[in-house]
């Protein structure tokens, strides 16, 4: 799930009001302050600073009273590689298929053709059904699900133009300015933007609901 | 453009060694952070070792870790199916052959899940039992 990664940046300030700081400590900062729980396009989530590898820098450009840094660095990265093996709870299911969640991370999504075969949705619990020998077995709620990672995608940011204005009610931008599907705009609280996506599938042997297997 | 990445993959990190730095940088409320740090950790460290110490990587000791992979060493595994081995030990056949590709095949078919499930119950069946009892 996780690796580490190497990342150098030329321009890490360290505001006049942290000089007094000892430097290590006020570079680990202020790299903390840029990059831990963001997502690092096309490599991952960033989780945590492993370690400074070197720092060199600390000039004083003109106009400037911070001090500048060119650093590299290491950083703990969530990145689970296509055919992985993990479990998420079910957190959310509708007719296009489920959304799980890894804990740290709920940008996970199994769509409806990845479910095991046959699968129908049931409309009236609002849960979708895996019908096996004769049996049905819902996927409820909160369960644990076992997938395996199908693709891992970044979309880029939202232009401004796709996005609602600020000041928009959540309803008023919604509607207004919903989409030939329908939907919210994009980067509104009912369908937030999520810059790192995982796709998942379920349709195996051993994968779906853990309890399916025990 | 400032920022580079200079490499990707350095490495992979187990959840077992993930959970280890962030009990380090102080995400545990119990233990205080080694070496000692001004701020606190971030929330979204506190939110991995959070999910992580519902799993078997909170309780793997680096030596149980050693000696699993020296076990499995002659399976002839691959290190990203060692690594899921490792972060989710399998107790069942069906799991063991999601994880394994073509499991059937390999090792002449010898009963390679066997061997897995064998080593998972010798190094962690203490520590997969003990899962319901989170501290």
């Amino acid at each position: 799930m996780f690796i580490l990664s190497v990342l150098s940046d030329s321009h890490v300030r360290i505001l006049p009001e942290n000089l007094a700081k000892p430097r290590e400590e006020a570079i680990s900062d202020a790299i903390e302050d840029i990059y831990v729980d963001k997502v690092f396009p096309n490599l991952g989530l960033m989780i945590s600073l492993y370690e400074l590898v070197h720092f060199e820098g600390g000039t004083i450009y003109q106009l400037d009273g911070a001090a500048t840094f060119t650093v590299t660095f290491k950083m703990v990265v969530f990145r689970p590689f296509v055919g992985e093996i993990l479990t998420g709870k079910l957190i959310k299911s509708d007719s296009k298929g489920l959304q799980l969640s890894l804990g740290f991370f709920n940008d996970v999504y199994v769509p409806e053709h990845a479910l095991q075969d046959p699968s129908t949705f049931d409309e009236i619990e609002k849960l979708w059904v895996w019908k096996i020998d004769d049996n049905e077995a819902f996927m409820d709620m909160g369960e644990e699900v076992r997938f395996r990672v199908a693709g891992l995608t970044f979309p880029p940011e939202p232009m401004a133009s796709q996005v609602g204005a600020l000041g928009d009610s959540e309803n008023e931008s919604a509607n207004k300015n919903a989409n030939a599907c329908g939907e919210a705009k994009l980067g509104s609280i009912s369908r937030p933007f999520a810059p790192m996506l995982l796709q998942g599938d379920i349709n195996s042997d051993g994968l779906g609901c853990l309890s399916w297997w025990q | 453009m400032t920022v580079a990445v200079v490499e990707q993959q350095a490495g992979l990190l187990t959840n077992a060694e993930v959970y280890a730095v962030l009990e380090q940088r102080g995400a545990n409320p119990n233990v205080p952070p080694c070496p000692p740090r001004t701020r606190d950790p971030a929330p979204c460290e506190v939110a991995v070792w959070e999910a992580l110490r519902a799993t078997p990587a909170a309780r793997q000791t680096r030596q149980d870790i050693k000696e699993f992979f020296t076990d499995l060493q002659p399976l002839g595994l691959t290190k990203a199916e060692k690594m899921m081995l490792l972060n989710d030990p399998p107790t069942t056949p069906v799991h063991a052959h999601v994880v394994i590709e073509d499991c059937e095949e390999r090792l002449s078919g010898e009963g390679l899940a066997d061997k897995i499930l064998e080593a998972v119950e010798k190094h962690f069946g203490e520590v997969l039992n003990t899962e319901e009892d989170v501290g």
